[in-house]
């Protein structure tokens, strides 16, 4: 069975949290991509910026200086690499997202009971991945 | 064509949709990476045929709009990208060749040349 290990991209981009909406908009047209995760100081990922998002941002009139903050969603649909590709996909139907990230749980060094793990992001699997597994 | 076809094609070219035509070269149909998830998530052959995902409808902006109004088409109608036709704004009949496309990307490019 195809496993999200095998047609994730390793890597993600990020910005942190004091970025801006045109910070978002530089990296994603220098680097070609349509997402990025937003991570606090302390390393944890709190939010994800889609090109949506900033489409979203645009037709509401925001500034190019808004915070991510204001424009990011929370960090909640991921998968893990062990996951399926057909799985991975249904996520994505049912979310209407072009992108998942994919983690690895990590105990961070000071844990809390709120926050016993650290999710942290290692690649993305994205729709086009998704068309290279039907292409073959 | 089939969806595996399609999907050969758009990986091979880089892009995240497809003009699907008719034998006399007339636009019939859209299939995008999107539509690929969704056939996918269900559970659809890739031998079969992409008549059977592709969405029949074409939305389309003109020309001269400005990149806010085609940001605007795109959010309101949930797509990704606009057929470039002339006089066209939101849903659009599509009997020929769009003059082209402009994607979420392009949009993107554009403001980041803005600074």
């Amino acid at each position: 069975m195809a496993r999200v290990r095998d047609y994730m991209t390793r890597g993600v981009y990020t910005v942190d949290e004091n970025a801006t909406l045109e910070d978002v908009v530089r990296v994603m047209a220098r680097y070609r991509i349509s997402g990025v995760a937003v991570v606090g100081e302390d390393g944890d990922t709190l939010g994800v910026v889609s090109d949506t998002d900033v489409l979203n941002a645009i037709v509401e009139g925001r500034s190019t200086d808004t915070r991510v903050s204001e424009i990011m969603m929370p960090f909640t649909l991921i998968v893990d690499e062990d996951t399926s590709v057909e799985e991975a996909a249904r996520i994505m139907d049912r979310e209407r997202v072009h992108r998942l990230f994919v983690v690895k749980e990590e105990r961070p060094a000071k844990a809390t009971l709120s926050k016993p793990y650290l999710q942290r992001p290692v690649g993305v699997i994205t729709s086009s991945d998704i068309v290279r597994f039907v292409a073959e | 064509m089939s969806l595996r076809d399609a999907a050969r094609v758009m990986r091979n070219e880089g892009i995240s949709g497809l003009l699907v035509v008719n034998s006399a070269g007339q636009p019939v149909g859209v299939v995008s990476d999107t539509d690929m998830v969704r056939a996918l998530s269900r559970g659809i052959d890739k031998d079969s045929s992409v008549a059977g995902i592709m969405s029949r409808s074409f939305f389309g902006v003109s020309p001269e709009a400005t990149l806010q109004e085609a940001a605007r088409i795109m959010k309101e109608n949930g797509v990704s990208r606009l057929f470039v036709v002339r006089g066209a704004h939101g849903k659009t009949e599509l009997s020929q060749m769009p003059e082209g496309i402009i994607s979420i990307s392009d949009i993107i490019s554009a403001m980041a040349g803005w600074g």
